[in-house]
């Protein structure tokens, strides 16, 4: 089989905005990582966050449908720590690696069916996903899952 | 357009680069186009301006003596927040505690914060040399050396000696005055429970710094610019809070005596 890939594409649109073209969709992305809450666009170090999170929560819910279990909603916390954040605003002395240090990723499960159900699911879902398996590589990941009722 | 003017800073924490992109977005909004070159520490940003690599150096004022020492006294103070000016720094000990006068920390410990912070280490130390206690021989410093290089901009140093003194680890410890405020309103600083022992002179605190060769004009000009912000304009107020001031000033450099004093009784520069 031809290995698959999939291609986006991007514009600058200015110095801190970039859009994405991807099949149908347009997306819009700011800086690559946003130091200013008030920052008007997503930053693309927060588009990857929220990347490995959907991986996660999307993952889960479809492999818990395809076993019949009831998942009354399931929602992800992902929290990323860069190596050196001032590496990527050109501090001239600042050495070190601007890269992902840490990605830390919660996920939170509100359903009847008990833990023990579920955790089969959320293992094959980790198992599974291509972003859990790229990160893994990269970055210091952390998974943790929180059942409840 | 005519050449930017580039202006160092260093970079205690990313956050502070969000101001600075405001402010030279400022500037160039006002005909004065500024490039802004960020540094890991004070000790990169002085020997760059010495060597002309940028015309105006956004300095400590520890930075401010080592412009002068390393330029041979070439170098002038141009701009300075409004809140830069007459700060002082507290020894502050425990309300209730045994510490009634400065002559009491003889065989104590005193918390400081970073070994090159001027207003939570070097003017302290200064205040007690000048009531007779010697470091290291009177009493015991106990530094909390948080970012060195940064010359205590972070106040992390000042927090950890805080802390310090809390869990009885030292008689006293040293903070600048708007700390001392701040930490009394949040909590940090419980009023009842901590004092103020003794007050340094009044010091002023960070400066625009150029060389002396720096052109008139351009001067002229940025600092036109720099005076144009105006705390009543609701577009400047944002900028001027987050940079920590009401006005900008002119620069001077009456207000560094103390630094100096205690730089000197310390023999800071020794082997710099």
């Amino acid at each position: 089989m031809d290995p698959l890939s999939w291609t986006v594409r991007v514009a600058a649109s200015g110095p801190e905005a970039a859009t994405s073209y991807v099949r149908r969709h347009k997306v819009e992305t700011g800086d690559a990582v946003a130091f200013d809450v008030e920052a008007p666009r997503v930053s693309a170090l927060e588009q990857v966050l929220s990347a490995i999170g959907a991986d996660l929560v999307t993952g889960l819910l479809k492999r818990a449908k395809k076993r019949r279990l009831e998942i009354d909603s399931v929602e992800a916390v992902v929290e990323g720590t860069l190596g050196n954040p001032l590496v990527t605003l050109d501090v001239l002395g600042e050495e070190g690696d601007p890269g992902l240090r840490s990605v830390a990723v919660r996920v939170y499960v509100s359903t009847l069916h008990m833990p023990a159900d579920i955790d089969p699911v959320w293992s094959e879902t980790v198992t599974r996903s291509p972003l859990v398996a790229t990160f893994r590589r990269a970055a210091d990941l952390q998974l943790s899952i929180k059942v409840t009722p | 357009m005519s050449k930017p003017v580039v202006v160092g800073a260093v970079l205690y924490d990313p956050k502070v680069s969000v101001i600075w992109d405001i402010i030279r977005d400022f500037f160039e909004q006002n005909g004065c186009p500024m490039d802004v070159v960020f540094y890991t520490n004070y000790e990169m940003q002085v020997e760059a301006l010495v060597k002309g690599h940028v015309d105006i150096a956004w300095n400590s004022p520890l930075a401010w003596l080592d412009s002068q020492r390393l330029s041979n006294d070439g170098c002038r103070a141009i701009a300075m927040r409004d809140t830069d000016r007459d700060r002082v720094s507290h020894l502050v000990v425990k309300a209730e505690g045994p510490v009634k006068t400065v002559a009491d920390l003889k065989g104590k410990t005193v918390a400081l914060g970073a070994k090159d912070s001027p207003q939570a280490t070097l003017i302290p130390l200064g205040l007690l040399k000048r009531h007779g206690l010697e470091p290291g021989r009177d009493f015991a410093e106990k530094r909390f050396d948080v970012l060195v290089g940064k010359h205590g901009d972070h106040i992390g140093g000042e927090r950890d000696a805080l802390a310090c003194l809390e869990k009885g680890e030292a008689a006293a410890c040293a903070m600048l005055d708007l700390n001392w405020q701040a930490w009394q309103k949040d909590g940090t600083a419980d009023p009842r429970k901590y004092r103020v022992l003794a007050t340094t002179d009044p010091f002023d605190h960070c400066v625009f710094t150029v060389k002396k060769d720096f052109p008139a004009d351009a001067e002229k000009k940025w600092l036109k610019a720099l005076f144009s912000m105006s705390y009543d304009n609701p577009k400047h107020r944002q900028m001027m809070d987050m940079e920590g001031l009401k006005a900008w000033k002119e620069g001077r450099t009456s207000g560094f005596g103390p630094l100096s004093e205690a730089t000197k009784s310390l023999k800071y520069w020794d082997g710099k």
